[in-house]
């Protein structure tokens, strides 16, 4: 009975304060609100350079080593040929090499752990002479055989470790394999099936990872978890759900880094993410809220780095449904949504306006193509030619965050009032990114007329986005082309362009082919996202790269 | 314990009137009450009263904060009015409270009532997929309903009001075991009467005070398990202002622009906070043998 007693007390109590709390506080706040400005927000700011120094890690006072990096999630895989997400490719990417890589802050190729490469005249062979002197992190060499391992591994169904994995990426980057074979164990050649410019690009990502066969032979299905390569950066541990810890690697070929330790942390909220950064408790961040970044850039300890991203925002129009059937349509989206105001005020300039599919940084690009000016009216016009003067009304498909999302669902309701605007109703729908995900590659008859998606390039080549994204040979599962956007002319142009290898006339081609997308406007492209990283100011001579995997190498340290 | 409560309908009468001058003693629950009357003027009126469309968005005019010219409560991260969104928000964001309970108790009730009064096979198995449902967490169970119907507000109430049955089942029944062997529902059984007429005439209405008193604590618990699924995206979808929706897309923006989070916060929790002063205070007054808290 006592105990009874006191309980209801308390929770009544504790109403009651509540309710006390409640009428003191919006007396105060009225107060403070008649006494104007209520903007004294700086103060966090100040206060939060006082703690960071004793937040820091273990190394305390002496000049930091260790780099502690937030991740926007947990890794999935530490398994380089496993690697399908941008985010897992950050923490994977320091322990591997691929034959080929890109330069700093390029997609232009230079030779990685091969020295040089021949490509025979018909296109078909490609021969690497492989580095000399390299080991794996575990003391195994680095040869021919490796190479033919880490290929084989991933496309060939009877080799004894293919199932060690699920290789995502294999199709993509080696489906064009006819053979692979090691000449001598400095040379390997791989043979194609047919020509196919792309495929040295292809050679520099993940999927083309060069690992250690004697580790994948150890560890088998757990090799992702216990990574082995040749990298600048070699696996200490990894605690699901806390950290990924690296260590510099002394042997690499390329000179030890000055960067003694690695340390990935998955932290989901971009908000939580910039509290820890400003806290102190990590030194590099992704995916800084665009509206926190000005007062980001103007803390005394903090640099913050921006590079045009190869990646592109856009608007899916499900072209095998009506209304999105009519080009008319399309492109009445197109003028209907004001995309300036949606990069300038709401993206705070964090990316750049798209004129079509292409971002400018990847070659291939062009402005020679239709203009969408924001133009409500003529979107009315081009409505009104197509036979839906009066309107109509679609569902919308929106993930709740995603990994070259950006601010998914703001822009989104921000595109609906846009096309409220000439009279269409677009409702939305939200779903998990992971569900998200699942839905918008599943059966396509269930797609509703429109969805929001992104793309972030693998390796620099138009390829990557126009043929993978918009042809009628990439409609799902084939590729990406989620929209089932199909134009004979285009997917001629974008198959020629896969089979010859001169650049410029590659170039030509793939201007071409977008020029007939812009007008067709089988999306509505809204941005390329900058790539926006911040870190503490005793990180120095760190350089982005298009990819967006983060190169710790050359990085020096500063106190 | 072993008191018969014979009841007359004049003593029934006296009983409620007597119980409304106890709940007018409880200053608490009084002020809440006019408090939430306010409340429901705003659900009935407000949409009216509101300033702007609150599906204006003004990309030029993004997180003002209150006390911005035109805009009392500031403006949100596509520009629009937080006050029009507020007052236009209170109606689904409450509404939902309600229906939730309504469906609760529609489905609850009967099944309590049966249960409790005809005992059994039935009470047993009713009593064990009760057990087996309280044994999960509530909101668990609502986001299950919420992934098989999809998203979106009514789904939402469906969920949440699904998810609450066991509770409504649990206290109806308990009373109907207690009222059945009652000597005057014995007496108007002994007498002929049928047991539908037993159960609608007699039973129910006796079980009526603990019921009231639970669906008015449970409103609040049904708002702030809806706004909990419009917070995880699972209720209302964009743009319609609803206060978990508020709540959940301003937390993004609470370095910069507070008020976007706090605002539909506040107006949950004064709601929330409120009905639960008014149930106590009705507990008090319908049923003073038991304040005990739930």
């Amino acid at each position: 009975m006592e105990t009874r007693e006191q309980g209801r007390l308390t929770r009544r109590t504790v109403l009651r304060l509540a309710a006390v709390g409640v009428v003191a506080t919006t007396t105060g706040g009225l107060l403070a609100a008649c006494g104007g400005r209520e903007r004294a927000t700086p103060a966090p700011s100040g206060t939060t350079p006082a703690s960071s120094p004793a937040a820091g890690s273990s190394s305390g006072g002496a000049s930091k080593t260790t780099i502690v990096v937030g991740l926007q999630a947990e890794p999935v895989t530490l398994d380089p040929h496993q690697v399908t997400d941008y985010n897992t490719g950050r923490a994977v990417d320091p322990m591997f090499e691929r034959l080929v890589r890109f330069k700093d802050e390029s997609t232009e190729l230079e030779p990685g752990l091969a020295e040089k490469w021949d490509i025979s005249d018909d296109g078909l062979t490609y021969r690497f002479s492989l580095r000399s002197g390299v080991t794996f992190h575990d003391g195994t060499p680095f040869d021919a055989d490796a190479v033919v391992f880490s290929v084989l591994r991933q496309i060939d169904p009877n080799h004894p470790y293919h199932d060690t994995g699920e290789f995502a990426y294999a199709e993509f980057t080696f489906g064009k394999v006819q053979a692979v074979r090691a000449i001598d164990p400095r040379t390997v050649e791989i043979v194609l099936k047919e020509p196919y410019a792309p495929f040295l690009a292809n050679v520099a990502i993940h999927a083309a990872s060069i690992v250690s066969p004697a580790a994948v032979q150890k560890y088998g299905r757990d090799f992702s978890k216990n990574p082995v390569g040749t990298g600048p950066f070699k696996f200490v541990e990894w605690k699901p759900g806390v950290e990924v810890i690296l260590e510099r690697n002394p042997n690499w070929w390329g000179g030890q880094p000055h960067v003694e330790r690695l340390i990935f942390r998955p932290i989901i909220e971009d908000r939580a993410r910039l509290t820890e950064f400003e806290a102190g408790s990590i030194d590099f961040i992704v995916n800084i809220p665009p509206d926190d970044l000005p007062r980001l850039k103007q803390l005394p300890d903090v640099t913050v780095l921006e590079q045009p991203g190869m990646h592109v925002w856009y608007l899916v129009f499900n072209c095998r449904k009506e209304p999105f059937n009519i080009k008319e349509v399309r492109q009445a989206v197109n003028h209907a949504i004001n995309k300036e105001a949606i990069v300038n005020e709401l993206l705070k300039g964090t990316g750049v306006l798209a004129k079509g599919p292409l971002p400018p940084v990847v070659w291939g690009y062009t402005e020679d193509v239709k203009q969408y000016e924001y133009d409500p009216q003529k979107a009315k016009d081009l409505l009104a030619r197509a036979g839906y003067a009066n309107g109509f009304k679609v569902t919308f498909w929106v993930p709740e965050s995603g990994s070259g999302m950006q601010q998914p669902k703001a822009m989104a309701t921000a595109i609906q009032a846009d096309l409220r605007a000439v009279g269409i109703e677009a409702e939305i729908q939200t779903f998990e990114w992971g569900t998200y995900l699942d839905k918008v590659l599943g059966n396509p008859d269930e797609l509703p007329e429109l969805f929001e998606m992104s793309w972030i390039g693998d390796n620099g080549d138009p390829d990557n986005f126009l043929f993978v994204l918009l042809s009628g040979d990439a409609w799902p599962p084939n590729g990406f082309n989620m929209g089932y956007y199909k134009n004979e002319q285009v997917d001629e142009l974008l198959r020629q362009a896969q089979r010859i290898s001169d650049r410029a006339e590659r170039e030509r081609l793939y201007q071409q082919a977008l020029k007939l997308l812009v007008e067709d406007a089988p999306w509505a492209w809204i941005d390329h996202e900058t790539q926006i990283v911040a870190m503490k100011k005793f990180i120095q001579g760190f350089k982005l790269h298009p990819t967006g995997v983060f190169r710790f190498q050359n990085v020096t340290l500063g106190s | 314990m072993a008191t018969t409560t014979v009841l007359s309908a004049r003593s029934r009468l006296q009983r409620s009137t007597s119980a409304w001058r106890r709940f007018l003693q409880d200053r608490w629950a009084l002020a809440s009450l006019v408090f939430l009357a306010f409340v429901g003027l705003i659900v009935f009126v407000g949409p009216s009263l509101a300033p702007y469309d609150p599906l204006q968005t003004n990309l030029g005019l993004r997180l003002k904060p209150p006390g911005t010219p035109g805009h009392l409560l500031g403006t949100d991260e596509l520009g629009r009015d937080v006050l029009s969104r507020l007052l236009h928000g209170a109606r689904p964001s409450i509404g939902v409270g309600f229906a939730a309970v309504a469906v609760a108790m529609a489905i609850g009730v009967p099944i309590g009532l049966l249960a409790g009064y005809f005992g059994g096979l039935f009470d047993a198995v009713v009593s064990r997929v009760v057990d087996v449902l309280l044994a999960f967490p509530y909101v668990l169970l609502a986001i299950a309903i919420v992934a098989a119907l999809g998203p979106g507000l009514f789904n939402a109430m469906l969920a949440v009001g699904i998810a609450g049955v066991p509770y409504y089942v649990r206290i109806v029944r308990a009373s109907a075991l207690s009222l059945r062997d009652q000597e005057f529902v014995q007496a108007s059984r002994a007498l002929g009467a049928s047991h539908a007429r037993v159960l609608l005439r007699h039973v129910f209405p006796n079980a009526l005070s603990p019921l009231i008193v639970a669906a008015t604590l449970d409103v609040g618990w049904m708002i702030t398990a809806a706004a909990g699924l419009s917070f995880l995206g699972l209720g209302a979808q964009p743009p319609q202002p609803e206060w978990g929706v508020m709540l959940s897309d301003g937390r993004q923006y609470v370095g910069v622009a507070p008020h976007l989070a706090l605002v539909p916060g506040f107006a949950i929790f004064l709601v929330v906070l409120a009905l639960n002063l008014v149930g106590d205070g009705l507990r008090d007054a319908l049923d003073p043998r038991l304040r005990s808290s739930r």
